[in-house]
């Protein structure tokens, strides 16, 4: 497998609730010129091209057969994946297997979402439409009030269960989620590129958000967000004329396992906060990048979080910490942007989600990191070695990437 | 730049037709008129699922023996709801364990009551309370009660 | 494996999707161009060629359409289809009568531009014809003020 390099990041110039004024290729090609214009490189230079985004958000199953033209697509191979929140960096490496090995020597990933174009909720429940349609035949109660299965309500329904077990296994609290949300807030309004900043963020402020489902509050929640994404790779050879600076790819890993949510078709067999998938795909991403020690050899990551516990939550189940120390840390403040630990210093998907590029801004945030070029976000400690995690699905699907400032040796 | 037109559309979704396995839930729902709980159990690795697939999820073969389970377990893990699924708050919060079961490996969902959300706690010992009126549907399992 | 068959739940979906599409920019300008019973393309900076509806991109050439062109109200009838059936939910129903539609090359546009083609039979109907677009009398800044196109 040949060396892979991140040699170009590009985005929509902002992500917010709404771009009332273009249509959906139109906003995507923004981010496309953006990748150009940021490493002088023209469609002549890309060989392929992976597409990523979730199409019941917009119900348009095919976007990027729509947006040939925008996207620069034209005579070359496209290929076009959707695993849920994991999107974008299930997309990134498909855009790494083509490099990795052999098939392409450059390779552009094109990512959005345009949640404003549809219901959230009903693109969340589009993954599971049998299932609900099966239960209700069998009587269940949509307004959760009585009887078996009484739904939780899209998306936080499931994820309040998890959440609840992790602050059981952990010991964490609720303030620790409060504080987690009030941070990455904080760090987003560092960020030209998220869409919930708030600098004056704090722990008591989120707290004052009213209990969705405990222990989630409004303030824990993600927003939706309409944004592209965009990613160029490329070989060493290539990266060597066309780059100046690298972020190398130094592993990629992906796992998968059943469904954790009380569906009745399936039945509940595993805990929600259990999450084996993190640990193995974690667990195979250090092995293959050569790291032994991930807590001194990893100085960042990026988490997906969807909700403000997840930051928390995965940093003990990828080892970056014991189960029960992520909150210490975050009490210790080492998880701050000038910690030991840095994490999400780009606010995370709690402060921006535009579910098709929510995965890859965790690839492009850490790739910034080592490359340095993070600007106001970037974090104090020098970053050698980052860590992207995504999760997907009905919590089932996880990614790992580790990226690092010089190649894999032979 | 300005606001441009919206043009409607759908995915006619009414128009599909979803053929589902449902073997273990109507066994369970039959049976649930009764006031039993019925799962199915694999002969190789012993483990009881309701309702119950047609294969096991360890094994991957084909299960087929119908196992009872008790109406009595322990939770797992709960949350407690204070808004509904659009987010509109709901007038008294509402407490959402998922159980297992005593003889039974998978775990369900209900809505406990008779219990002060400050109180609720994993590894607590509950029970179903049953409808007085049952008809085979998932609401003959009303709700549970403390042990 | 008969016995699954007869434990399968039959269920249907009680809803649709529904969606809110932005027109973006450039069919903004063709829409509120209609309301005026014009016909607008955009060109490439580059090649040269007029595509209609607008687009942002000449993906052959990697350039931003900036110009807009008004299109002659008259073309010729290139390609043509005649449909017999109509599609409502699912449901395929014969339709009342078969219809034409048309695929028109519009004087100063390179590509062609899909119509409905009325005032001649389907019997009658012929490539090569020259046909002119009919607009709906009050015109609302809506697509189908286009109504049809019809023999000169």
């Amino acid at each position: 497998m040949r060396n892979v390099g991140i040699i170009g990041i590009g985005y929509t110039p902002v992500f917010v609730s709404k771009r009332k004024e273009v249509n959906i290729p139109e906003m995507i090609s923004e981010a496309v010129d953006a990748g150009f214009q940021n490493t002088g490189l023209t469609p002549a230079d890309i060989d392929a091209m992976v597409f990523g985004n979730m199409h019941t958000f917009e119900g348009v199953n095919l976007p990027h057969l729509w947006a040939a033209e925008h996207i620069r697509s034209l005579g070359k191979p496209v290929m076009r994946i959707a695993t849920g929140g994991t999107t974008g960096m299930a997309a990134f490496h498909a855009g790494y297997y083509h490099v990795a090995s052999g098939m392409a020597d450059v390779v552009m990933v094109v990512t959005y979402e345009k949640h404003s174009e549809g219901d959230a909720q009903v693109g969340l429940m589009g993954i599971i439409t049998p299932e609900v349609m099966t239960m209700l035949a069998a009587g269940i109660d949509v307004t959760g009030g009585s009887g078996m299965g009484a739904i939780g309500g899209g998306s936080a329904g499931g994820i309040s269960f998890q959440a609840s077990s992790y602050l059981y296994h952990s010991g964490a609290g609720i303030e620790h989620i409060d504080e987690q949300a009030a941070l990455e807030r904080r760090n987003a309004a560092k960020n030209p590129y998220a869409h919930l900043k708030d600098p004056e963020a704090t722990a008591e402020k989120i707290a004052q958000t009213p209990l969705v489902s405990w222990p989630i509050r409004f303030g824990h929640i993600c927003p939706t967000t309409d944004g592209a994404t965009v990613c160029i790779l490329a070989s060493e050879e290539k990266a060597a004329k066309l780059a100046d600076k690298v972020a190398w790819v130094l592993s990629v890993a992906n796992c998968a396992s059943d469904a954790t949510t009380a569906n009745l078709i399936e039945s509940q067999i595993t805990d929600p906060a259990e999450h084996l998938p993190a640990i193995i795909a974690s667990k195979q991403a250090y092995e293959r990048a050569g790291i032994v020690d991930p807590k001194k050899e990893i100085d960042y990551v990026e988490i997906y979080n969807g909700f403000a516990h997840q930051t928390l939550m995965y940093l003990e189940k990828i080892g970056m910490c014991e189960v029960g120390e992520a909150h210490k840390l975050q009490e210790a403040g080492e998880l701050e942007m000038n910690g030991r630990c840095p994490v999400n210093a780009s606010g995370g998907v709690v402060s921006t989600n535009s579910i098709g590029t929510s995965a890859l801004n965790r690839v492009t945030e850490a790739a910034l990191q080592v490359l340095g070029q993070a600007g106001e976000h970037q974090v104090e400690k020098d970053v050698h070695t980052a860590l992207a995690h995504g999760w997907g699905g009905l919590m089932q699907y996880v990614t790992i990437t580790i990226l690092g400032d010089k190649p894999k040796k032979a | 730049m300005e606001e441009t037109k919206i043009v409607n559309g759908a995915w006619e979704l009414s128009t599909f037709h979803f053929p589902i396995e449902g073997r273990g839930l109507k066994t369970m729902l039959k049976n649930m008129k009764d006031k039993k709980l019925v799962g199915f159990k694999c002969p190789q690795c012993g483990m009881v699922y309701m309702p119950g697939p047609f294969y096991c999820r360890k094994c991957f073969i084909r299960i087929d023996d119908e196992a009872e389970v008790s109406d009595h377990g322990e939770i797992m893990t709960f949350t407690i709801g204070y808004a509904d699924v659009r987010g509109n708050p709901l007038d008294e919060p509402r407490i959402a364990p998922v159980v297992k079961l005593d003889g039974c490996d998978s775990w369900i969902m209900g809505v406990l009551e008779g219990v002060k959300p400050e109180d609720v706690h994993v590894g607590m010992r509950v029970k179903v309370k049953w409808a007085e009126e049952r008809t085979g549907s998932l609401q003959d399992m009303q709700y549970f009660l403390p042990e | 494996m008969e016995d699954i068959k007869e434990t399968f739940y039959h269920t249907v979906a009680p809803l649709d999707f529904g969606y809110n599409y932005r027109v973006g920019t450039y069919l903004q300008r063709y829409i509120d161009a209609l309301k005026d019973k014009k016909i607008l393309g955009a060109k490439c900076p580059q090649c040269g060629k007029v595509v209609v509806p607008p687009r942002k991109y000449c993906g052959a050439c990697n350039k931003v359409r900036e110009e807009y062109v008004e299109l002659s109200q008259e073309g010729t009838l290139e390609n043509y289809t005649v449909g017999h059936i109509t599609l409502e939910k699912g449901q395929v129903n014969q339709a009342e009568s078969p219809y034409i539609v048309g695929m028109i090359k519009l004087g100063g546009a390179d590509n062609l531009l899909v119509g409905k083609v009325a005032g001649v039979s389907p019997q009658e109907v012929k490539t090569g014809m020259r046909l002119k677009a009919v607009w709906k009398d009050q015109t609302e800044g809506e697509y189908s003020d286009l109504d049809h196109f019809e023999p000169v």
